[in-house]
């Protein structure tokens, strides 16, 4: 559904995407993980075509391309980029936001109240948007996403601003579109809430994705234990830790576990148990550990 | 999609200050301006002919200082003899004697009269009472016009033609072009502001644009007009006039014309539909080129005056915004160009409405082509 193909975003002195490529099919969600000023909102901005990368391609459905304003409206048909709540007209109510973005889309707003209904905005979406929270303001900027119900959405920060009930409000949301069969891209700092509806995430480091962590396919268990550092190098005297153990981000170590017997992992687990490590659990690395992993400095 | 977008920009506008404080602007603009130039008590057409009536004691009294020995001079004289005989008649007919038709006679032959001293060389008049040869051209040529339409003389109906032009020539050219410039600095460049939600839109650019056009030509020609009926509305009932029959000139063809107040305001409101349609593409380009408000306002204010520093015949054209000026033959009397008139006019400023929006197609085509070098491209709108 759609490809990306070697594309480069370079300015004079700093390299924001290096031959990046990738590859999304619809029904989809994809996770995109990297702190800020990395590329997440430069990659969407080239595949909106608000930016022209230096060289490389974006191509939809296999033959559609940024290369004439026709071909780039027939991508527009299909694409929608979730909008920054400061650009949000605050003379306007919600309900004339959900009605352009309807309108412009689908060319009829009659799913328009249950989109209200279902983000739970009948409370304040006749009111003038200069009145909201920040929380109200970001639930309308999803809202609008499901106004415009196109089948590839790019939503950047989706959840900056949500309080907890609403963050499982657009979770749940997510979810639904997913089996609406619809490609997502959603950039996120809620690294655990991300486990809940992507398929994959990309980890963006350099210029180019470093990780791609599938969620839905089964992945190496590890022992994870919260030590700290000095924790960790006693007990690196003490026992001979496997070769492909990982300390991450000077407090968690996670010992793989796929290739040990079931003696040898109990094993591994009285150990740390007696060493009195704060927390200990089993299960595969989570985006919240790959994200310390890559990015949080030793 | 054209008309929902239509629609959302109409709604913006609304719900923009600025829109407003130029409604209020456009709206009681002329009623405003009929109540300044009222005050003025502007000179009937008989005060005006009583004027003349002593203008001509003066041009006497200096022939006769001159000597009318020479036989040019005898026949300047007797021929001021008779002008001054038919002003007198004017004056009475537009006074007690209340005759229309005879007024109008006279008046005809009077200008004759006058055409005949210009060819005798004007001699013994002094340089400031000399009619000039466009002057007696233009009172004659409404002279005609009554005389054709077997029309009487209201005096009202001539004080509000008074006011109509001076009113339309006052917001004709500059004024106009300052309110749209206004209006169009940030046609584009409020989307910037807005870009998340307003730049992916599925909409053509030239769609878009065109959709804000139509906006802003409506909300400005609409107001416009609502502004002239709420003068002109006082301004007939304050000299309680009946009918608008006296007519007003116009140059056209190399010459002018008396045309029925009706036809002029027609002439001028669709002239003016033009300039404002010119100026509102004008701004889009502008935003495109500049991306600043202040600059679209500025530049625009500077490209108008650009014809009176560099005197250049390709510049002219610019300055025939002015729609009432080019209506009425001042500006081609300004311009030295005989051929310069209304119609003349609208297709030059047709022609340059095309030109800007070749030029608008050309810039968003280049986006596509433009191949980026050093730097990713932002696309800008």
């Amino acid at each position: 559904m759609l490809k990306l193909k070697d594309i480069s975003v370079i300015y004079k002195d700093k390299t924001v995407l290096n031959k990046l490529s990738l590859t999304a099919e619809k029904g989809e969600i994809i996770g995109l993980v990297a702190p800020n000023g990395t590329g997440k909102t430069t990659l969407f901005n080239v595949i909106a075509n608000f930016l022209k990368p230096n060289s490389g391609s974006v191509t939809f459905l296999d033959q559609l391309e940024y290369k004439t304003e026709k071909d780039e409206l027939s991508i527009r048909k299909i694409l929608v980029s979730f909008p920054d709540q400061g650009d949000l007209f605050d003379e306007l109510t919600g309900v004339d936001h959900l009605n352009l973005y309807a309108s412009m889309w689908k060319g009829t707003t009659r799913h328009i109240p249950e989109v209200i209904e279902q983000l739970r905005m009948t409370g304040y979406v006749k009111k003038k948007v200069r009145t909201y929270s920040l929380g109200m303001r970001q639930r309308l900027c999803f809202a609008m996403m499901m106004a415009a119900d196109t089948p590839i959405m790019l939503m950047d920060e989706v959840m900056n601003g949500l309080d907890i009930s609403n963050v499982a409000l657009i979770s749940q949301q997510l979810m639904k579109m997913k089996q609406e069969e619809k490609l997502i891209f959603v950039a996120s700092h809620l690294l655990e809430n991300l486990d809940l509806y992507a398929d994959r995430v990309l980890y963006l480091k350099a210029g180019g994705i470093i990780h791609q962590q599938s969620l839905d396919e089964s992945t190496a268990l590890y022992i994870k234990i919260d030590i700290d550092r000095e924790q960790y190098e006693r007990l690196s005297q003490e026992y001979k830790l496997p070769d492909d153990h990982l300390f991450i981000a000077n407090h968690l170590c996670c010992i793989p576990i796929d290739q040990m017997d079931e003696d040898e992992q109990s094993k591994w687990i009285e150990r740390f148990l007696a060493s009195k490590v704060k927390e200990l659990t089993v299960g595969p690395l989570g985006t919240m550990e790959l994200y310390e992993k890559f990015y949080v400095e030793m | 999609m054209f008309w929902n977008y239509t629609r959302f920009e109409t709604k913006l506008l609304l719900h923009n200050r600025k829109s407003w404080f130029i409604a209020v602007f456009l709206l009681l603009f002329f009623l405003v301006f009929f109540i300044y130039d009222s005050r003025a008590q502007p000179q009937t057409l008989i005060e005006q002919k009583r004027v003349e009536k002593e203008e001509m004691n003066i041009i006497f009294e200096n022939v006769e200082y001159m000597g009318e020995e020479l036989p040019v001079m005898a026949k300047i004289h007797e021929n001021l003899l008779k002008q001054s005989s038919l002003i007198n008649f004017q004056v009475y007919y537009l006074g007690i004697g209340d005759d229309s038709e005879q007024y109008i006679e006279n008046g005809l032959e009077l200008n004759q009269l006058r055409l005949q001293v210009h060819e005798l060389g004007n001699k013994g008049i002094p340089k400031h009472l000399i009619k000039s040869k466009e002057e007696i051209l233009k009172e004659d040529a409404l002279l005609h016009y009554m005389k054709e339409h077997q029309m009487t003389i209201e005096e009202s109906s001539f004080l509000t033609n008074h006011f109509f032009t001076n009113a339309l020539n006052r917001m004709s050219g500059l004024l106009l072009l300052i309110i749209i410039l206004i209006c169009g600095s940030e046609l584009l460049l409020y989307e910037k502001v807005h870009e998340t939600i307003t730049k992916g839109f599925p909409l053509s650019f030239f769609k878009k644009v065109g959709g804000k056009i139509t906006v802003y030509f409506c909300y400005i020609y609409v107001l416009l007009i609502m502004g002239f009926l709420i003068g002109m509305g006082y301004i007939v009932t304050k000299l309680q006039a009946k009918d608008f029959s006296f007519p007003i000139l116009i140059y056209k063809n190399h010459e002018y014309i008396a045309v029925s107040i009706w036809q002029y305001l027609i002439y001028i409101f669709v002239g003016m539909a033009l300039v404002t349609v010119l100026i509102l593409i004008f701004s889009i380009l502008l935003n495109m080129l500049f991306q600043n408000a202040f600059a679209n306002l500025l530049v625009g204010i500077g490209i108008y005056f650009l014809p009176d520093l560099v005197h250049s015949p390709l510049l002219s054209p610019i300055k025939y915004i002015d729609i009432a000026s080019c209506l009425s033959g001042d500006l081609a009397v300004q311009l030295g160009s005989p051929s310069l008139d209304w119609g003349n006019a609208m297709v030059w400023l047709a022609g340059i409405t095309f030109l800007l929006i070749g030029c608008i197609y050309a810039i968003n085509q280049y986006m596509y082509i433009r191949k980026p070098k050093d730097k990713p491209l932002l696309k800008p709108f």
